[in-house]
């Protein structure tokens, strides 16, 4: 009962960390001051509330808004529904017209709080490097940054040559493979054997009884 | 010594209430909880964090997504302490909402309105002194009251909750976070075994304060349980009461309307 609690607790704590750390959360949070941001992410079926504050943004788990409640948000509230891929997107404030109209995301409210909040979110710029400098020193952040990004473009170029193995088995591979149509023939194949051995068994017993 | 227990023994039980398992004159009730919490002000969220293992958080945090406070709102926040939730309200309600922080202990009021003003938490926020039983507002004050581990402490709870009726508006709720009965046996052993052994030894070597521990143990098993908090919701007028037991009944939030 209390994993959303958990959850958003976790996410609380590391937004506003990253807010912090990107900025002066008092300025890059005042254009939204007291207005809230609820979304409701369609993969999990949750709701979650983005509160802005003068200083910091509180997190809520909410109850998804009743037909009633969505057509009737307050100045300052938006509601939106929208898939976990497609969440990247409202980085981009220019996105948000094309992914309502490709049916992505689904909006109730005031408009202005999500351009306000795309803003905020595609504004914070983070160096990893300067803020792990601070913990652990200028080299062994250089060195930790640099083997993430090592890791990284390898994982992805792993990833790009098992796609394009696969690519290959779809096109090259599979058509030599057997299909349904070939399983459905043997079975039927099968079937007929089957039965002439039955009809072979039945007259040899005959012929045993004739003797 | 003699007269003195006679004296308490002719006493009606109307007079009397319960202080943890102790019987005491209901007048002196409100002087002995304020002693308790006198003496663990200070290392009050520190014990909190260590007896709960820091789950007190969640429950708070599960009580805030239920208050369905918005920008604008009014907020009681009764017994609050040391202002973990009021500190959250503040931030929600906004500019043009406003919380009172209200608690019976000034040393507590203190303690939470220095660490909130530590926090920067300041200008919707009002410190206010009160007995739960007599709440000094108008009617229809507030949008939503809450009482987090507050009401087992309270002399009349019956008495309380009809005055938190009266200052709440119509379409308010009311929140009650509080210790109950958990709904497992094994459960329930092991709480007791935690709750009058640990506690009160966890009490000693942090506060310094075994006693105020072991009232703490004992007054949560003479709290009412959940049914039973929740009927007496319904005897003060609130409409829609409901219950969710959390960490398996060791807490419960109880919740009720005004309309």
């Amino acid at each position: 009962m209390l994993i959303k609690q958990t959850i958003t607790s976790i996410l609380e704590i590391a937004i506003n960390r990253i807010l912090a750390l990107a900025s002066d959360p008092k300025e890059v949070l005042l254009p939204l001051q007291n207005t809230v941001c609820i979304i409701h992410i369609q993969e999990i079926e949750q709701t979650f509330g983005l509160h802005f504050s003068e200083d910091q943004i509180e997190i809520t788990a909410q109850e998804l808004p009743s037909e009633d409640e969505k057509n009737a948000m307050d100045s300052g509230v938006c509601f939106l529904m929208i898939s976990l891929t497609a969440l990247p997107e409202l980085k981009q404030t220019s996105q948000i017209t094309k992914l309502i109209k490709q049916g992505k995301l689904d909006f109730y409210g005031d408009l202005s709080v999500l351009q306000r909040v795309s803003k905020l979110f595609s504004s914070l710029d983070i160096d990893i490097a300067e803020i792990l400098s601070q913990y652990i020193g200028d080299a062994p952040s250089h060195w930790v940054v640099s083997s993430a990004k090592q890791v990284h473009s390898n994982l992805e170029q792993k990833l790009n040559s098992q796609a394009l193995t696969l690519a290959d088995f779809i096109l090259d591979e599979r058509p030599l493979a057997v299909r349904g149509i070939m399983i459905t023939n043997y079975i039927d194949e099968v079937k007929i054997l089957r039965a002439d051995v039955d009809r072979l068994e039945a007259r040899i017993r005959l012929l045993e009884g004739t003797r | 010594m003699t007269n003195q227990t006679e004296t308490v023994v002719e006493q009606p039980d109307q007079e009397k209430t319960d202080f943890g398992f102790k019987k005491v004159q209901r007048k002196d009730k409100e002087k002995l909880v304020a002693d308790v919490f006198d003496s663990v002000a200070t290392k009050y969220d520190i014990m909190n964090d260590l007896m709960s293992f820091g789950v007190h958080r969640l429950w708070k945090r599960f009580t805030i997504d239920c208050s369905g406070v918005k920008p604008g709102h009014h907020v009681l926040d009764l017994a609050g302490g040391t202002g973990d939730l009021t500190a959250k309200f503040s931030r929600l309600v906004g500019k043009n909402g406003k919380v009172v922080l209200a608690d019976i202990n000034h040393s507590m009021l203190m303690v939470g309105k220095e660490k909130l003003t530590n926090k920067g938490i300041i200008g919707n926020v009002e410190y206010v002194q009160a007995n739960a039983e007599e709440l000094p507002f108008p009617e229809n004050s507030f949008d939503l009251i809450t009482i987090a581990f507050g009401l087992r402490n309270v002399t009349d709870k019956a008495k309380a909750l009809e005055s938190m009726y009266k200052v709440l508006k119509p379409g308010g709720r009311l929140l009650i976070l509080e210790f109950s009965k958990p709904q497992s046996e094994p459960l329930n052993k092991m709480y007791d075994a935690y709750s009058f052994h640990v506690l009160p030894f966890m009490g000693k070597l942090v506060a310094n304060d075994s006693e105020s521990y072991q009232y703490l143990a004992e007054s949560i098993r003479k709290h009412p349980d959940q049914e039973t908090l929740e009927n007496m919701m319904k005897e003060a007028r609130f409409e829609q009461t409901s219950y969710y037991n959390l960490t398996g009944g060791i807490v419960a939030l109880h919740r009720g309307f005004k309309f």
